[in-house]
């Protein structure tokens, strides 16, 4: 009994542990990032201006991150998702069941896990390429 | 347990271009490090494996980029060092124009860790389709302080490819995208003239960095070159000035066989 209630405490404490995630659903990062990632959103944003006004209303866009999107001129597009990094930030997000194992082996300790390390976003940085080349450094060393 | 390190790229339009065994080296990495220059790759991969910690700290300005190198390269190193399975992602293909990726596989095998790079996607690989260049004709490629600096041989008969044509003679770093270094572009101009003339066409381009962005391909004349937006993302590809002659008695030879 007394261990059905330990692994029942355990399981509670498991589920409130705070978990850390850069979520904003409606951001233009997370729409850049579905347009990545799925090849149907991508080809309906690219079916037609119309379309792509339709698919980025539905997503929650500002006007000027439609403007942006739609213009395809990535100089513009990196500038605006630099500046919308700046609005992510760790959220404590709900934790859901199946996303972290519910009951750690007995022989744990009782714990919170240990908190994955979770990068803040590196707003400071522009974005331009960052190869790692030497050829030129070591000529100008 | 013994640590190991894998170098993957991203390819320039990380997300789409990064491929399935790049990804799979990413996901099952127990510590992610990376050197990405665009916001939406990092975030991209911080969902892929929230273990991931960016280098691009090491940069700063007035740094010398070999310091930076030496940081980076030191940082991935010692992680494998406490025994952890490490994966270290760079932009484009990890390999080109990668000093720190080699370096550290360098001294990851010379310590005795398993180590070993992915190939990814490089500008280069980007520039040969969206401009329709099959480099089988020839093709020569510099980084464009070494070709200016080194004035090594020209071949007119093959085509050209220069890197980094906005960073010329910088050492360093610098924020922003515009060129680092607008004379060092008009010394690379004053250099290719002599071979190609001033009104031979060239090319400014930069790959597309996302799946729904337009590549950035400029066409002026060696004369206009100076005064072309160059960024410090943008490549140059100069053409051929003409067909490669043939050697008439070395065809005969291969004729007569």
């Amino acid at each position: 009994m007394r261990q059905v209630a330990h692994a029942f405490a355990r399981t509670i404490r498991l589920l409130a542990a705070p978990k850390k995630r850069f979520t904003l659903p409606n951001s233009l990062t997370e729409y850049a990032l579905r347009l990545s990632e799925d090849p149907a959103e991508l080809a309906r944003f690219q079916s037609s201006p119309g379309a792509a006004r339709a698919a980025m209303d539905a997503a929650g866009l500002s006007a000027e991150h439609q403007e942006t999107l739609l213009g395809g001129d990535q100089q513009r597009i990196g500038a605006a998702l630099t500046a919308d990094a700046r609005t992510l930030v760790a959220e404590p997000m709900e934790a859901k069941p199946g996303d972290e194992p519910m009951e750690a082996p007995e022989d744990e300790p009782l714990e919170a896990p240990e908190e994955k390390p979770i990068e803040e976003p590196d707003v400071h940085e522009e974005p331009m390429e960052a190869k790692m080349e030497t050829h030129q450094s070591a000529i100008l060393a | 347990m013994p640590g190991s390190l894998c170098v993957v790229g991203t390819g320039i339009r990380a997300i789409t271009q990064t491929t399935p065994e790049a990804l799979a080296c990413i996901e099952s990495a127990q510590k992610v490090y990376c050197v990405l220059g665009d916001p939406l790759a990092r975030h991209w991969l911080l969902r892929r494996n929230p273990s991931t910690e960016s280098l691009m700290r090491f940069y700063a300005p007035g740094k010398h980029r070999l310091a930076t190198y030496r940081d980076v390269v030191d940082r991935v190193v010692s992680k494998v060092r406490e025994g952890v399975a490490v994966c270290m992602v760079t932009t484009g293909h990890p390999g080109v124009f990668s000093y720190a990726a080699h370096e550290m596989l360098r001294v990851a095998r010379s310590e005795g860790y398993p180590a070993r790079m992915l190939p990814g996607i490089s500008a280069e690989d980007c520039l040969f389709a969206d401009l329709g260049i099959d480099p089988s004709e020839g093709c020569q490629s510099y980084e464009a302080t070494g070709f200016v600096v080194g004035r090594p041989p020209i071949d007119r008969y093959s085509s050209l490819v220069l890197w980094q044509i906005g960073s010329i003679g910088e050492p360093g770093f610098k924020r922003g995208r515009d060129a680092w270094n607008p004379s060092g572009v008009a010394l690379l101009a004053e250099v290719l003239t002599e071979t190609y003339g001033p009104n031979h066409e060239v090319t400014v381009y930069e790959a597309a960095r996302y799946a729904f962005s337009n590549p950035v391909v400029q066409r002026v004349t060696l004369a206009q070159l100076r005064a072309a937006p160059v960024s410090v993302l943008s490549t140059l590809y100069v053409p051929r000035s003409a067909p490669r002659p043939a050697d008439p008695a070395m065809a005969q030879r291969l004729r007569a066989r």
